[in-house]
């Protein structure tokens, strides 16, 4: 499973970096990074799907 | 002048003079002393929109809530309404519980209540329009937000009235002590009574609300004990309802009063009650105070708050600090330097203007801060529909008040009376 923002829709609200640490952090230009790890459990499988369910401008999207 | 004009006594906090009117000591605050340590109240309490903007997103050195050997210190609402997860500070658990709901708050699940949100705005402002003139904060202000919560939670709607009343006694039990804390509890237990059953049919028979998601939410296959369902509920119903009621108030109060001026703006174009909304939670929003504690030692202005000290931090006075918002004590629905828009937990915006600091910021930003707005602007939208050429009652009012600021400070009219054409 593979994360990935669209920088473009991101309006920064934050909600990714504050609701799933392990996952999100600010990037040095203040827009969320996706962190680099490997997404193996079903929790953080379940996670990374409410990540894109509470973005509020849809910028978040899970492939695989 | 002496210097000493410029030193506070922290009684002062608690007077009239400061309940009605906050916004000279703040000042005095900002200025002279941006941490100022109270000795009366055993504080330190942090003021410049900068330091307050800091310490919010500042998680390693300030948490909700302090930590004793057994466990978290009483943040001060589970007597109230049951475990909630305004005791948990900076943990995961908190995090936990708070993705429970936020999909429906703050994510996608918002845009699917809108028109429902529309629905019951129309249905309370035909019942109050008939007279001519309608007593806002009574008979419209708090029937609406819990309307719309308690929806969204699945509670039927026959019962609305009922938690109209809950929800008002939960919030003086939490603010005030005696007979309104009595109240609380009573109210508190009769609600416990009645969620009962509804609890125990969302568990045999999922429905697609959220109470449905709190009986069913698990983290590492457990999920939560009945007690912490309903006193989520409370949280819910009680945070729900309060606070958005007083901000459409606040909202109603500037443009009568304070406004008239720009009001004729926003009554040709609606679109800028967005921007009152706004200026609303940056000028005087209905909440100015936050509590944190420290987790080590702070160093700030030369000095050091010790560890596991309570820190206020005045978002009512950082709201007004000259050193980010020109001509601060203007309310102004057109100004440059504040970002109009939606609320960013972050504080980032890609405008580069300022948010205000009225929801907070960080890891407890509101959570219904993406809701509050939607009802707020929906609300007063649609009055100005049915209500045509509002005006105030009376050409004097007693102002935006506070019964007790330290209790969080709501701050919000007594009552609003508006006249219009029917």
């Amino acid at each position: 499973m593979k994360v990935v923002i669209d920088k473009e829709r991101c309006m920064m609200s934050g909600e990714c970096c504050y609701n799933h640490p392990w996952l999100f952090a600010f990037g040095d230009d203040d827009f969320p990074v996706v962190q680099s790890v490997e997404i193996t459990s079903e929790q953080q499988r379940k996670e990374a799907r409410q990540s894109v369910q509470v973005c509020p401008s849809g910028a978040i999207s899970v492939i695989g | 002048m002496s210097g000493l004009t410029h030193e506070i006594d922290p009684r002062e906090f608690d007077s009239p003079e400061f309940q009605s009117n906050p916004f000279p000591l703040y000042q005095r605050l900002r200025d002279h002393h941006p941490l100022f340590r109270d000795r009366f109240h055993n504080r330190w309490i942090i003021s410049r929109y900068e330091d307050v903007n800091a310490a919010f997103q500042n998680n390693e050195s300030f948490d909700r809530a302090m930590y004793q050997p057994d466990g978290p210190y009483v943040f001060g609402s589970s007597h109230v309404f049951g475990p909630n997860i305004l005791e948990y500070g900076n943990s995961d658990r908190h995090r936990w519980l708070r993705n429970v709901v936020a999909g429906q708050f703050v994510g996608q699940g918002l845009v699917s209540f809108i028109p429902f949100v529309e629905q019951i705005a129309g249905e309370l402002v035909e019942r109050c329009s008939g007279e001519g003139e309608v007593e806002l904060v009574q008979q419209f202000s708090n029937q609406f937000p819990i309307r719309v919560i308690s929806n969204i939670l699945g509670l039927p709607r026959a019962d609305e009235e009922k938690f109209v009343v809950w929800y008002q006694a939960l919030i003086a039990g939490l603010g005030f002590g005696g007979e309104h804390l009595a109240r609380g509890i009573a109210a508190r237990n009769e609600m416990w009574q009645y969620l009962e059953p509804l609890v125990a049919d969302r568990l045999a028979h999922t429905k697609d609300d959220l109470l449905s998601k709190l009986c069913l939410a698990e983290l590492d296959g457990v999920r939560m004990n009945m007690d912490e369902v309903k006193g989520f509920i409370a949280l819910l119903l009680a945070a729900g309802g309060d606070t958005t009621d007083k901000a459409i108030a606040n909202m109603w109060y500037h443009m009568l009063y304070t406004r008239p001026d720009q009001f004729e703006d926003v009554k040709k174009d609606p679109e800028l009650w967005d921007n009152v909304f706004s200026e609303m939670m940056r000028f005087d929003p209905v909440v100015h105070v936050q509590s944190r504690f420290t987790t080590r030692e702070v160093e700030m202005h030369g000095r050091v708050i010790p560890e596991r000290a309570q820190v206020i931090l005045s978002l009512g006075a950082g709201n007004r600090d000259e050193r980010v918002f020109k001509n601060p004590d203007v309310f102004d629905i057109h100004r440059e330097d504040l970002h109009m828009g939606r609320e960013n937990r972050s504080a980032r915006y890609k405008s580069d203007k300022q948010g205000h600091l009225g929801f907070g910021v960080g890891q407890h930003f509101c959570m219904g801060y993406a809701m509050a707005r939607q009802e707020a602007v929906i609300a007063c939208t649609r009055m100005m529909e049915v209500m045509k050429n509002p005006r105030p009652k009376f050409a004097t009012h007693e102002g935006i008040t506070s019964p007790n600021i330290d209790s969080g400070g709501f701050r919000s009219p007594r009552e609003l009376w508006i006249q219009f054409d029917k």
